[in-house]
């Protein structure tokens, strides 16, 4: 039987939010009740309990959603599976299988010290493998070797039938394939209560990598010095970055606002194979940002945050004019541990086939130097990634509910905050931002003020939700694409949640 | 809007045809329910009409909500209101507001249906308020029911298969949903039918309960009001297919009278003291499609459907018994709906075949139907409410 958290339980205060407190939005769209659930019938015994009594199921793993899909839930129930975690396998050898409430740091740990190999999976330790994997799920490990949900063979899941009955289901290639499609990447929340993922074989994982970090201070920083650096970026993964031999390389621009004094770019390498021996391919792109005045140092924070966390492990090393970190994956993997304190935040997403324009690079530098009366801008950031390699293999966009395969960065705008009084100003920010961002030349004429898809872009990303999107009617395609993916999963839709049991803002509509 | 826009009116032979009276209804709400008709008081009469053309093939128009004088045999249009799918009107007993469900399936980018409130003016022209969303997916709402007190709304919401409790504040204005109940589909129910699609509610005369009508699921449900909530306490599963989608509770409290889309009006036993349904008492054959309305005091049942027509029926007052009373009436075309205006005097109905709203007087003792008149004309009729 569920653990249940009513609003008399002292822990009520803690579990009826996830990680961004801006949710619930306030105390009358709290849920009535939090149930913990520590098994797969467990889950299904208090779903069914849930569908008789009418009562709306929100599903939770990890509680990282961005918006407010989980904790908005009026009179409902929060369904939390955390406690069903850990990475096994039933048995010596594969398939491996993973617990929804896995925290992804620890099911990075679990499978290197039981088998040494790894998840592609995202750097922020304390997301749930429940909202991840089910949303796509990537990081620095998926130019090397594809998204998250691309190893995927199996998921055992509760969907509710047209009657209210709940159904356990072990859906893969054979059994319910357009269900299994569907949990490979459309997004939580959607058609049932994934209670378990099944991979029958998982990439090794690096033995060691190398770190390196570039910074960048805005106090020094012009825009005729700042357009190269963004244009310099982005040329590479769209031109050099697209060799296999370079796939085992994953760097972000972690642009961050004037406000908070620098911005930077930080670098984690392997070669393809998992060693770090020839580093020729790292040097290479180091040396490109030679001619932007600055040279790779061992982080001083700028960048991004998982990879610049442990700046006192491993061993310092000259690469070139450079310095650069050598470490064990593990310990590198490792500084993404945390999840970070629980605040106020608000993100968006864009995927980019292209390195950036002249354009684009311009208008960000008026953002992230614009200042609001009133409202501080320090915590807000654009998250640049690269992107490709593995990931884009054509044939998985048809294999998974992941339709992006074309891009080469992955752009995540973000602010943080914690004063709600400051909700007004950081939003308008972001929004500004985004808006006139994806209004310029590059941008779709029809859909302005969205990456919508076309020669530039592709979209957003599902496991970034942004609620504004909602006010343009192709909202799904942004997320889903135009080619066919959105109708299909408003068919797994009708066919396995008739009655829309599993809804929020950003759900599939059938 | 002048008068001369307003139709004239028609009178028994130049439209009535029982064929046509007959093909209608359906889906369609009937405005007022016994106890809130006997609630209103009778000085100015005003009638709202919802419209919702291109909703029904070959008819195009603005949705919109049409208020008429009602002074004789022709209505006086005074004022007309955009609205969106305005689907059913609820008055409030205070007369000084009117609630109007919007069957939409988004509002502001949401999956949900809305219910917009206007103030009504001495005169009863309308004076928009405010627009509530309703619950996330409770999409395309179908029907407005108020507690006796008038503290509280009910909403049926046909496309999301859920039931929304909604406080009322002094002022009128709609508060945030506080209850929900999400349905599902039944185990007998035919395979086309997907899921739930609640039709109607009415508070029994505790004002704690809601018994509801659902045509997805084949099913009466009793609902409770519940700190601020809403609860499930009883299902009772009506006969597979059956297609259940208007009830009324009779004043006294003690049957209900379901109307269902198969061609049956049934009749329960309900235990206003437990809030238990106890059993089937009646049933009458009608026409397929069919839809009633039941007069202020209980004593006669009206019912229309696409085969027979307008009907009457006696309620027994011991036993909740349907008998067919003196009939027949000739049909002003297919009906959508019908109501009971205030005081028991006429059945009004909205026909689709004149595209208006027909009234026939009653009979007080026999409830006997007099001539129908067409008293007012749009195009796309939906909903109505009379003060
Ligand atoms: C600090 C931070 C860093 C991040 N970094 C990355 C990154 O590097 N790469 C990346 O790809 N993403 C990243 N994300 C995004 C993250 O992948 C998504 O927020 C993800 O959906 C969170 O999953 P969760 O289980 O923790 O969240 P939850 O809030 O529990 O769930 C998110 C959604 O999934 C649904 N869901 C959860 N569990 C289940 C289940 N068992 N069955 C069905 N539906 C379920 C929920 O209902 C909700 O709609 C990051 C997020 C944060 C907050």
């Amino acid at each position: 039987m569920a653990i249940t958290v009513t609003r008399q339980d002292p822990r009520y205060g803690a579990l009826k939010k996830g990680h961004n407190a801006r949710w619930p939005a306030d105390d009358a769209d709290a849920a009535s009740r939090i149930l913990l659930c520590e098994s797969a019938p467990d889950a299904a015994e208090t779903l069914q309990k849930l569908v008789n009594a009418g009562m709306r199921p929100t599903v939770r793993s990890g509680g990282h959603c961005y918006e407010d899909f989980v904790a908005n839930n009026p009179g409902g129930a929060i369904l939390d599976v955390s406690l069903m975690a850990g990475a096994s396998a039933p048995g010596d050898r594969p398939p491996y299988r993973i617990g929804p409430g896995t925290q992804l740091w620890n099911g990075y740990l679990e499978l290197y010290k039981r088998y040494g190999v790894t998840l592609p999976g995202g750097t922020c330790g304390s997301v749930g493998a429940g909202g991840h994997i089910s949303g796509g799920g990537y990081g620095l490990l998926s130019r090397l070797h594809g998204l998250t949900c691309d190893w995927l063979t199996a998921v055992e899941i509760l969907t509710v039938d047209g009657k209210g009955q709940v159904v356990a289901r072990r859906v893969d290639a054979e059994h319910d394939p357009d269900l299994f499609r569907a949990c490979r990447g459309a997004g939580g929340g959607n058609f049932g209560v994934i209670t378990s993922f099944e991979f029958d074989k998982l990439p090794q994982a690096p033995e060691e990598v190398i770190d390196a970090n570039f910074s960048f201070a805005w106090a020094e920083m012009t825009e005729e010095r700042f357009v190269p650096i963004l244009i310099k970026f982005g040329e590479y993964w769209a031109s050099r970055g697209r060799d296999p031999e370079t796939w085992g390389m994953f760097s972000v621009l972690s642009l961050a606002h004037r406000a908070s004094g620098r911005f930077g770019i930080s670098v984690q390498f392997c070669n393809p194979d998992g060693t770090c021996g020839d580093l020729t391919v790292l040097n290479e792109y180091l040396d490109r940002f030679s001619d932007c005045g600055v040279v790779a140092t061992p982080g001083d924070g700028a960048g991004h945050e998982g990879l610049a966390a442990r700046q006192d492990a491993g061993q310092l090393e000259c690469v070139g004019v450079h310095t650069v970190r050598r470490r064990t994956w593990l310990d590198a993997t490792a500084g993404s541990g945390g999840g970070g304190a629980s605040m106020r935040g608000k993100y968006k997403s864009c995927y980019m086939k292209q390195g950036f324009t002249e354009a684009e690079a311009r208008c960000l530098y008026k953002h992230m130097t614009r200042t609001i009366p009133g409202t501080d801008l320090r915590g807000s950031t654009i998250g640049i990634d690269s992107y490709g390699g593995a990931i884009n293999r054509a044939e998985m966009a048809d294999k998974t509910a992941a339709a992006q395969r074309a891009s080469v960065l992955k752009l995540q705008p973000m602010t943080f905050w914690n004063d709600a009084k400051e909700d007004p100003g950081r939003l308008q920010w972001l929004r500004d931002l985004y808006t006139e961002l994806y209004s310029g030349p590059d941008a779709d004429p029809e859909h302005k003020g969205t990456p919508y898809w076309n020669a530039h872009y592709e979209g957003c990303y599902i496991n970034y939700p942004d609620i504004d999107m909602l006010a343009h009617d192709y909202w799904p395609e942004l997320y889903y694409g135009n080619k066919g993916l959105y109708p299909f999963l408003q068919g797994v839709k009708r066919k396995y949640d008739p009655n829309n049991i599993f809804h929020h803002a950003m759900s599939i509509r059938a | 809007m002048s008068e001369s826009r307003l139709e004239k009116p028609v009178t028994e032979s130049a439209l009535l045809s029982r064929r046509a009276f007959v093909q209608m209804m359906g889906f369609a709400p009937v405005a007022a329910r016994a106890g809130w008709a006997r609630a209103m008081t009778c000085s100015s009469r005003v009638a709202y009409v919802g419209t919702m053309p291109g909703t029904r093939a070959g008819l195009e128009g603005p949705h919109e909500i049409r208020v008429y004088d009602v002074a004789g045999e022709r209505w006086r249009l005074k004022q007309v209101v955009a609205s969106a799918a305005p689907a059913w009107l609820t008055a409030h007993f205070n007369r000084r507001f009117l609630y109007v469900v919007n069957e939409v399936s988004q509002h502001e980018g949401l999956p949900t249906g809305t219910v917009e409130t206007y103030a009504l003016d001495s005169d009863g022209k309308l004076r928009f308020m405010h627009r509530r969303a309703l619950s996330l997916s409770a999409t395309a709402p179908r029907h407005l029911t108020l507690s006796p007190d008038g503290r509280n709304a009910i909403v049926a919401v046909h496309g999301g298969g859920a039931y929304n409790l909604i406080p009322i504040g002094k002022d009128g204005r709609l508060g945030r949903v506080t209850g929900i109940v999400k349905e599902t589909g039944c185990d007998d129910c035919p395979e086309h039918r997907h899921g739930a699609h609640p039709q109607m509610a009415v508070f029994d005369a505790t004002g704690r309960r809601v018994l509801a009508v659902d045509k997805g699921n084949d099913r009466l449900t009793v609902l409770e009001l519940e700190d601020g909530g809403l609860a499930v306490r009883e299902r009772y599963a009506l006969n597979a297919g059956s297609g259940p989608q208007q009830i009324i509770l009779h004043p006294a409290g003690r049957w209900l009278y379901v109307a269902s889309l198969e061609g049956a009006v049934c009749g329960y036993a309900y235990d206003p003291a437990r809030g238990r349904i106890l059993g089937r008492v009646e049933r009458v054959e009608t026409g397929a499609q069919v839809t009633m309305a039941l007069d202020p005091s209980g004593g006669f049942l009206y019912t229309a459907d696409d085969e027979i027509g307008i009907r009457c029926w006696k309620v027994d007052g011991v036993s909740g018994n349907l008998a067919a009373a003196r009939t027949r009436c000739e049909s002003p075309g297919a009906i959508r709906a019908m109501t009971i205006e205030s005081g028991g005097t006429a059945l009004i109905a909205l026909s689709d075949a004149h595209q208006g709203v027909v009234k026939a007087p009653i009979d007080p003792g026999s409830g006997r139907l007099g001539q129908p008149v067409l008293v007012a004309s749009a195009p796309g009729l939906r909903s109505i409410a009379i003060l």
